[in-house]
């Protein structure tokens, strides 16, 4: 679970449910227009677009539902920082990117670089060791040990 | 007798050599990962899971199995030593735990609570042997339209039992069975959603799902967060370990009445599996206590019967998930997810199909709970010492053991980008107040639900009545809707 601390320093009209609400009816919108795209059929014959059309229906009726109740409450969105969300997914990402064209050594490292700089302040010498040793593990639990077939070193650029 | 038969099937299969080293392996790995604060045992069994998908069904399911609880006793570990649930279910021990290790007694802490996992896990076992066969019986004579108003009835739980406000958490459900129609359509071969990508014909990868809203977003929250310090460095004896008499009187009742509760609870769809039914352990040993007061300083029910209840839950929320295939909580959605990449479907079938499987798996939770009792008694030192590994190092280690994991599955980086992506939002979504784990049940159930809702359907020609027709489809969508009004109006009524 994610135990988040909620800072109500200032009231705040129950921001944090706006905030949700939002974000269904925008989220619900999609889906309803996404689905309009499939035929929706007949109930006995249903056509692709008909469950996601429902549910996309559904999510509206309820976002609109949780802005009003936002507008009653004042819970303020938790403190959250900006630096790990942003770089977690990025060393994440550039795993992505990478293994297929330059192999699982160098990706493996840069995933623990980048990962490294989510912290306030990343200290590089341990990271970098503390990559080369996480290369090591990893590549023997999954490459050895589970013989997962990963190209080590690769140039497609 | 056809139960000692199936006992002894069981007993076979699951102590052949190749089981039970899986078995052995997957409880050592679910404690280390389980322990390690900041990783949920959600997470855990994410992040181990690729490593299941590499090996013959039976032991995947085996080992998978063994992660699950014990990563729960690793959570419970975390919990008493450093105040620091690793998981939500294990979060009730700090209240007791952790001052019983102020007090010095945290060997006996964690001896005692690794013998209540093991008797809740009895308990519910018991139960699995006696109702899973007559409940398949039973789900034989269920049809489509039932299966629908059941899991409908699941998801409504989940979204509104779990907590967090209710509205929010049904919202969470169905954007979850909305990501769970990404992909082709079976009945239709539309590609839904797919914004082009091949790799996404198959659907969102579980895995990448579960690693990102539990693995990703734990680790997101958890970096620059000021640590508690770490509780001081006991040395913890064998003599140490061992519980007096009195506290083991103490604990044999609440033992039971946990693993009552717990095996109750867990058999609901829907349900928390462990956070709800260790909690209510926890309340009921309060109020049934003749000395209520002691709760909160280190009393010894106050620990043994949550974690009494953790463990039958979490066994018994296999008897739904199984028999049924309607998963108890947002772990048996995942378990329902591998035994489905195995190419196993639960459902009445699995008991007779398959039923080195299933009885096999059965008497794994015995023997691995067992392993688990035996296994900690020597390693809970060595617990200790891993605690105290800095954060610094640790995080990076979760991020590319979850990246090359995810991978591993079926070799594609478009799942590892998933998890970037559903991390990214993921984390955004809860802290705007959604809750994960209905979101995973809604992915999880969303294609079987619409499958169901179609099928009766056609079969009722169009006619919507048929849900309200059949008893048992009208029996669960009478209490969907009963629960739906009444947490709303609860909810309604408190803001006032």
């Amino acid at each position: 679970m994610v135990p988040l601390s909620k800072s109500v320093t200032m009231p705040n009209s129950g921001r944090r449910n706006l905030f949700a609400g939002i974000f269904t009816l925008v989220f619900g919108a999609l889906v309803v227009w996404q689905s309009s795209g499939f035929s929706l059929g007949t109930p006995q014959r249903m056509g692709p677009g008909f469950f996601p059309m429902a549910l996309g229906i559904v999510l509206l009726v309820v976002g609109a539902a949780i802005i009003l109740q936002a507008l009653k409450s004042d819970e303020a969105m938790p403190q959250f920082r900006l630096r790990p969300l942003f770089v977690i997914p990025a060393a994440l990402a550039a795993f992505a990117v990478l293994i297929d064209r330059v192999g699982f050594v160098v990706s493996a490292l840069a995933v623990v670089l980048i990962a490294g700089f989510a912290e306030q302040r990343p200290r590089l010498l341990p990271l970098a060791i503390l990559s080369l040793v996480l290369l090591a593990i990893t590549y023997a639990i999954f490459i050895v040990i589970l013989g997962v077939p990963f190209r080590l070193f690769a140039w497609r650029l | 007798m056809e139960l000692i038969d199936n006992l002894q099937l069981g007993l076979v299969t699951a102590l052949s050599t190749q089981n039970l080293l899986y078995c052995l392996l997957g409880v050592t790995l679910g404690m280390l990962v389980g322990v390690l604060p900041g990783i949920g045992h959600l997470a855990a069994i994410s992040l181990l899971m690729p490593m299941t998908f590499h090996v013959p069904t039976t032991a995947s399911l085996v080992m998978l199995a063994g992660i699950y609880y014990g990563a729960q006793y690793g959570g419970s570990i975390a919990s008493i030593l450093l105040n620091l649930p690793g998981t939500a279910s294990s979060a009730v021990l700090c209240l007791d735990g952790y001052p019983m290790t102020k007090r010095g007694r945290a060997g006996v802490a964690l001896l005692i609570t690794t013998i209540a996992s093991f008797v809740g896990s009895c308990i519910a076992i018991a139960f699995l042997i006696a109702l899973a066969p007559p409940l398949a019986r039973i789900a034989l004579v269920f049809h489509s339209a039932d299966y629908f108003a059941m899991m409908l009835f699941g998801l409504v739980a989940a979204g509104t039992l779990i907590q967090g406000k209710p509205l929010i958490g049904i919202a969470s459900v169905v954007i979850g069975l909305v990501i769970g129609l990404v992909g082709m359509d079976v009945n239709t071969g539309a590609l839904r959603f797919t914004f082009g990508i091949p790799h996404l014909f198959d659907g969102i990868s579980i895995i990448a799902l579960a690693m990102a809203l539990f693995g990703i977003s734990e680790v997101i929250s958890s970096i620059g967060r000021p640590k508690p310090e770490s509780a001081a460095y006991q040395r913890i004896t064998f003599r140490s370990l061992l519980p007096t008499r009195q506290d083991l009187r103490e604990s044999l009742m609440p033992m039971l009445r946990g693993g009552g509760v717990g095996t109750g609870i867990g058999i609901l769809p829907g349900t928390g599996g462990g956070s709800i039914a260790s909690f209510m352990a926890y309340a009921i040993e309060k109020r049934v206590s003749r000395t209520p007061e002691r709760f909160g300083t280190g009393a010894i029910p106050g620990i043994t019967a949550p974690e009494s209840a953790n463990n039958a839950a979490a066994q018994s929320a296999f008897i739904p998930t199984l028999t049924l295939g309607i998963p108890g909580d947002a772990i048996m959605a995942l378990m329902l997810g591998a035994l489905l990449i195995h190419g196993v479907m639960p459902g009445p079938r699995v008991v007779t199909d398959n039923p080195e499987l299933f009885w096999g798996l059965v008497v794994s939770f015995m023997i691995g709970n067992l392993i688990l009792l035996i296994l900690n008694i020597p390693l809970i030192q060595i617990w200790v010492r891993i605690l105290q590994i800095p954060y610094h190092y640790l995080f990076p280690t979760i991020v590319l053991l979850i990246a090359v994991g995810v991978y591993s599955v079926s070799n594609s980086h478009v799942d590892v980008m998933t998890v970037a992506l559903f991390g990214f939002i993921g984390y955004i979504m809860i802290l705007m107040g959604f809750e994960p784990a209905p979101l995973l049940l809604g992915y999880i159930l969303g294609p079987m639900l619409e499958e169901n809702f179609r099928r009766s359907l056609r079969v009722s020609a169009g006619d919507f009545s048929i849900f309200v027709d059949r008893p048992i489809s009208a029996t669960f969508l009478a209490l969907s809707l009963l629960l739906l009004v009444w947490v709303v109006a609860s909810s309604l009524r408190r803001r006032g």
